[in-house]
């Protein structure tokens, strides 16, 4: 079951399309990384996913309504861009304030029970405009999570963290969508903890969605490859296709070829000598996670 | 709606800026009447009248009035005045002259209401309010409903600090029936109220505090009106026009209730009705139109 369904969504600032025809989907369970530059547009989806921004075109639907109506907004725990806090009161006053709004029974020990869980138990009592920007980002989770959610829309929820805050709170995401089977939905640019926990990827550049896969896909995609630069490229992807029927092979735009999958480097350089085509480079790499999202959103990147 | 208004209660009971305007009230209304007891004790302006007295005997003269008609008996006069003043000035009329006709009591009740109602945008938190109550209508109804309770609770005070001061301080204030006393409570709330709503509709326009508060600011003070009053003197046909405006109900009801040359009951709450119903509206259509 899709819990988010948009369809040729637009959205224009000032006449400039900020997100443009944007198809997404996530499945019920997912922790969808959603991946992009700053910019991109991730913001602005995801604010159209929480009700907070109408959309001028296109469809956006949340466990198959309107995120606007009221069913379905309570279903849906949102943390996007900073945590908007009242500096001027406490961790658990501005806890119980959303409390109150929800119309939560017995709000008082709800708002316990989560600063607990997100590890600001002894700081309730604090007003939040000495918390630090991990704390913050920790009680914005925490207000996310009142009213137990289905879905929880996560903007880039690991800014300003140190990297066992960061860690901790990609475990408490994982936690959540494990035993409470919340999806989620996460944007970060700490790709290396994003890469840790999501399941499925989208990623977006100058508003449209370039491409989702699963985390498999990705890591299929990471895999060790081949380049090869050779003086015919075309001819050479023909002939290496033929001999190696079994392997994986990606065009890039500089020419080059990418081959993936389990193959000898002399065996790529005998074929390619005895069609006669002459070989510029060829060497091995393996792509880390930051290297493939940065070209999938960089402006070379061809799908 | 309701629960919008549980939220707003529990802000308002565990935020500082409510309780701080409340204080200022009760100060001003304390220390505006204690020294009005002051200056009109029959030990002060006996005082005043024997050092004129004195000082004309040695030769000295003193007066208020300038040019060379000037003449010691100005004391008596303005000690007259003030006795006359202290003795007939109703209690309707002196809570006018300390927080309506100055528009002390709209300024506060304005810059209060755009600290409470901007601060929900600047800081951010309004993107919690939101994805909990996403109809902006129903967010709306609660927030028009506190505005004119939270005008009533400025109101309120206002005239009990007054009533209790004048008490204390034991300044005599020609009693009004309970009736007309209550009436002009609630035509002074309304009054309050329509001002409150289009500082929260600009607040809602631009989502920051500042331009509530200097909005807020000049409508209170009487500038929008003393504007409007002005062009309509270039057009003495349309003069009345003037009188179904915020600023002239509110300075009218600062001389009381049913007053020579005043503006009727009837008159001041449609009025009041009128900017709130108008203000209500276009803050729909801000509120459905913006995005958060």
């Amino acid at each position: 079951m899709n819990v988010i369904e948009t369809h040729g969504l637009v959205k224009t600032f000032g006449g400039r399309a900020a997100v443009d025809q944007f198809d997404m989907r996530v499945n019920q369970g997912d922790v969808y990384g959603f991946v992009g530059r700053n910019g991109a547009g991730k913001t602005t989806v995801m604010r159209m996913l929480a009700g907070l921004a109408a959309a001028d075109g296109g469809e956006v639907r949340v466990f198959g309504t309107d995120p606007k109506e009221a069913g379905t907004s309570r279903r849906i725990g949102a943390l996007i861009e900073a945590p908007g806090l009242y500096g001027s009161m406490t961790a658990y006053d501005n806890m119980m304030l959303k409390a109150l709004a929800l119309g939560l029974v017995d709000p008082k020990d709800k708002v316990r029970n989560l600063l607990a869980f997100t590890g600001l138990g002894a700081a309730g009592s604090k007003k939040t405009r000495h918390f630090s920007m991990g704390m913050k980002q920790r009680l914005g989770l925490a207000l996310a999570l009142l009213g137990d959610p289905d879905l929880l829309l996560l903007d880039e929820p690991l800014n300003g963290l140190d990297p066992e805050g960061a860690r901790e709170v990609r475990q408490l995401i994982m936690h959540l969508n494990d035993q409470r089977g919340i999806t989620v939905v996460v944007s970060s640019h700490v790709l290396e903890q994003l890469g840790k926990m999501a399941t499925r990827y989208g990623v977006i550049r100058e508003g449209r969605m370039v491409r989702e896969m699963s985390a498999a896909d990705v890591d299929q995609e990471c895999s060790d490859f081949l380049r090869l630069d050779a003086a015919n490229p075309t001819l050479a992807l023909a002939v290496l296709q033929e001999r190696f029927p079994a392997l994986r092979f990606q065009s890039m735009p500089d020419a080059s070829i990418r081959m993936f999958g389990s193959v000898d480097a002399g065996e790529v350089g005998s074929a390619l000598n005895e069609a006669g085509i002459a070989i510029q480079g060829l060497y091995a790499h393996k792509r880390d996670l930051e290297e493939f999202f940065v070209e999938m959103m960089g402006a070379e990147y061809r799908g | 709606m309701v629960n919008i208004m549980r939220m707003d209660v529990y802000r308002l009971v565990h935020g500082k800026s409510f309780w701080i305007f409340l204080v200022i009230i009760v100060a001003t209304a304390a220390l505006a009447t204690g020294m009005m007891s002051a200056v009109t004790s029959p030990e002060f302006l006996q005082s005043m009248q024997s050092a004129s007295d004195a000082a004309a005997r040695s030769g000295f003269r003193f007066s208020i009035t300038s040019g060379p008609d000037f003449d010691t008996s100005d004391y008596a006069d303005v000690n007259a005045a003030i006795a006359m003043l202290s003795g007939d000035i109703t209690q309707m009329a002196y809570i006018g002259k300390l927080f309506l006709n100055g528009g002390a009591l709209t300024i506060m009740f304005a810059i209060f209401l755009s600290i409470f109602l901007a601060s929900e945008f600047e800081t951010g938190f309004s993107k919690n309010v939101f994805t909990v109550q996403p109809n902006r209508l129903a967010f709306l109804g609660a927030r028009v409903v506190e505005i004119v309770v939270l005008a009533a609770v400025f109101v309120a005070v206002a005239l009990a600090a007054t009533l209790a001061s004048a008490a204390l301080f034991g300044l005599d204030l020609a009693p009004s029936p309970l009736p007309d006393f209550l009436l002009w409570g609630v035509l002074v709330t309304l009054v309050t109220a329509g001002f409150g709503m289009i500082t929260a509709l600009f607040v809602w326009l631009t989502r920051k505090m500042a331009v509530g508060i200097v909005v807020g600011v000049l409508l209170s003070a009487g500038l929008v009106t003393s504007i409007l009053q002005a062009i309509l003197l270039l057009f003495p046909d349309l003069m009345h026009l003037a009188d179904f405006t915020l600023g002239s109900c509110m300075a009218s009801l600062g001389q009381g209730l049913n007053v020579a040359g005043g503006l009727s009951p009837v008159h001041v709450a449609c009025t009041a009705l009128v900017f709130l119903v108008a203000s209500a509206a276009l803050s729909a259509l801000a509120l459905q139109k913006k995005d958060i």
